[in-house]
């Protein structure tokens, strides 16, 4: 890196130099690329992208289909990211559309270029979303809203299949993104298929051992993870494919589950998590602390609904702040079809202890 | 953490002499935390005065009372003592001396006073030549113009 000198400067070995930018938002970063050729190229280096990422994981954003119009839920939305501290530190409803610090997708693109069906997955601050391109075909395209930048549309592969159930997630091994399509066909058979970013082909994969129950797969350290039910044992499993091995295995739930209604697993303080309903009064989150190992699973949250009578409450917990008193989650009401956001500041962890009404500021 | 180094049984005694000439007695367990001077150590077990030849007396003094006292309260407040200069020399100085905290710390409070500044007030505070062309850079304020919304005055 060429530098002015000047008597009594501190020059610095381009190794540090790295280390300081490391600490920078990506929006600065991308400004600093002015500063000289260097710093041009730093977001392309692959060594300063892994320092950057292993500092910002602590930031944490929420993406979120934001719909301009309720009325006109289903056609036009577009999708924005939003800061959870900038999320937790609001106060009124209107404030968070005017303001800065969220960016929406679709704005950049003209409103007929591309059709958002779905956010597949996040993983390292990178989304996948499955969207329908101008050809009118279902394709995925990966979106990164902190540099904004979208990459190409990839095609599914054609199928007469009904594929509704993609998952994205980060194989270590070999660094690749990779996204598993799940197609259930009508004659009871069912394929999956794999993706690679950077190949950008589409390979098979040896069929699910069991159907899983849910759409989308929680990914987890270099694993996709969905929950399904085992006929023979009766009881809920989890179904983990191992993305660099690409084989399968089985993980068991909390010991002495009953029948639970309303099973999820998600991903929380970076652990995954497995969410039930109780009695339909509580909703309750155990968290397995050390992966794959059954004696490992705590009950972290166990919260009373606030339901209204004869209507079904849908809760989705989305963030768990570090040190594990604040927990957003949002709520899906079939009726209004309106999602809240709201956050939890003073729950206390319990074990069997019941915690009193959460109250929540929606935005 | 402060309280263990200080009551360490080991009372060895380590001369280390900055590049002005200044000289500074310190424990062995404190001056092992630098790692470039536990490298010498290793070398030449009987050394008595270790020279530190990039670092002057003011700074070597600035290092040596953070591994004393560094713990999060302090680290917190560390920084705000010292101007841009200083800050750059420190890191300099924890650099050469191999102490991996300290030069976390600075490096993290260089980032917070430049963050969201100009690319021109990052040029002079690290003496930086812009060698892109006029028309290079115009381009990429162009193409990146929602990077730049926001920028704190220099």
């Amino acid at each position: 890196m060429q530098r002015r000198r000047h008597p009594n400067s501190a020059i610095f070995p381009d190794e540090l130099m790295l280390e300081i930018i490391s600490w920078l938002p990506v929006k600065h970063i991308i400004q600093l690329r002015c500063v000289n050729k260097f710093f041009k190229t730093l977001i392309f280096d692959p060594h300063f992208v892994r320092m950057h990422l292993n500092k910002s994981r602590r930031n944490s954003n929420l993406a979120l289909p934001w719909y301009r119009n309720l009325d006109k839920y289903d056609e036009d939305y577009r999708l924005i990211t939003l800061s959870i501290p900038y999320v937790l530190g609001i106060q009124t409803q209107n404030q968070y559309a005017i303001s800065d610090p969220y960016y929406r997708l679709n704005d950049d693109l003209n409103d007929d270029s591309i059709i958002i069906r779905k956010i597949v997955g996040s993983c390292n601050g990178l989304l996948c979303v499955l969207s329908i391109s101008s050809s009118d075909e279902h394709c995925l395209c990966f979106w990164n809203p902190a540099t904004r930048t979208k990459s190409n549309e990839f095609m599914v592969f054609d199928c007469d299949l009904n594929c509704n159930m993609f998952s994205f997630g980060y194989d270590n091994s070999s660094q690749t993104y990779k996204v598993v399509a799940f197609c259930a066909e009508e004659s009871g058979c069912n394929k999956v298929k794999v993706f690679s970013l950077g190949d950008n082909s589409w390979r098979d994969l040896q069929c699910f051992p069991l159907i899983p129950c849910h759409d989308d797969g929680v990914h987890f350290n270099g694993t996709i993870n969905w929950l399904a039910y085992h006929n023979v044992d009766n009881q809920y499993v989890i179904l983990s494919l191992d993305l660099s091995t690409e084989t399968y295995t089985h993980l068991l739930l909390p010991l002495g589950l009953d029948d639970v209604d309303g099973p999820m697993i998600v991903l929380l303080g970076d652990r995954l998590c497995f969410c039930h309903d109780f009695e339909e009064t509580h909703f309750v989150i155990w968290q397995m602390k050390d992966f794959g190992v059954q004696n490992s699973w705590i009950q972290l949250f166990k919260v009373r609904y606030e339901k209204r009578i004869g209507f079904v409450v849908r809760w989705l917990p989305l963030y768990l702040s570090g040190n594990g008193d604040t927990l957003i989650w949002a709520e899906a009401d079939d009726i209004y079809r309106e999602i809240f956001i709201y956050s939890c500041i003073d729950i206390i962890p319990c074990m069997a202890r019941e915690r009193g009404c959460c109250n929540g500021r929606c935005c | 953490m402060a309280e263990e180094k200080s009551q360490a049984s080991s009372s060895k005694m380590l001369t280390l002499k900055a590049s002005d000439g200044v000289l500074f007695e310190v424990e062995l367990n404190i001056a092992k935390e630098m790692k470039t001077v536990q490298a010498y150590i290793d070398d030449c077990e009987d050394i008595e005065t270790i020279p530190i030849p990039n670092v002057l007396g003011k700074h070597l003094a600035i290092v040596i009372e953070y591994i004393k006292k560094t713990n999060e309260e302090y680290d917190a407040e560390f920084e705000k003592q010292w101007n841009m200069d200083d800050l750059q020399l420190l890191l300099l100085a924890a650099n050469y001396l191999n102490i991996s905290g300290l030069q976390e710390c600075l490096c993290k409070a260089i980032a917070k006073r430049i963050e969201n500044k100009s690319p021109e007030y990052v040029r002079k505070v690290f003496n930086i030549e812009n060698d892109h062309s006029p028309e290079e850079e115009a381009k990429l304020r162009k193409e990146y113009k929602w990077a730049f919304e926001g920028v704190d005055k220099d």
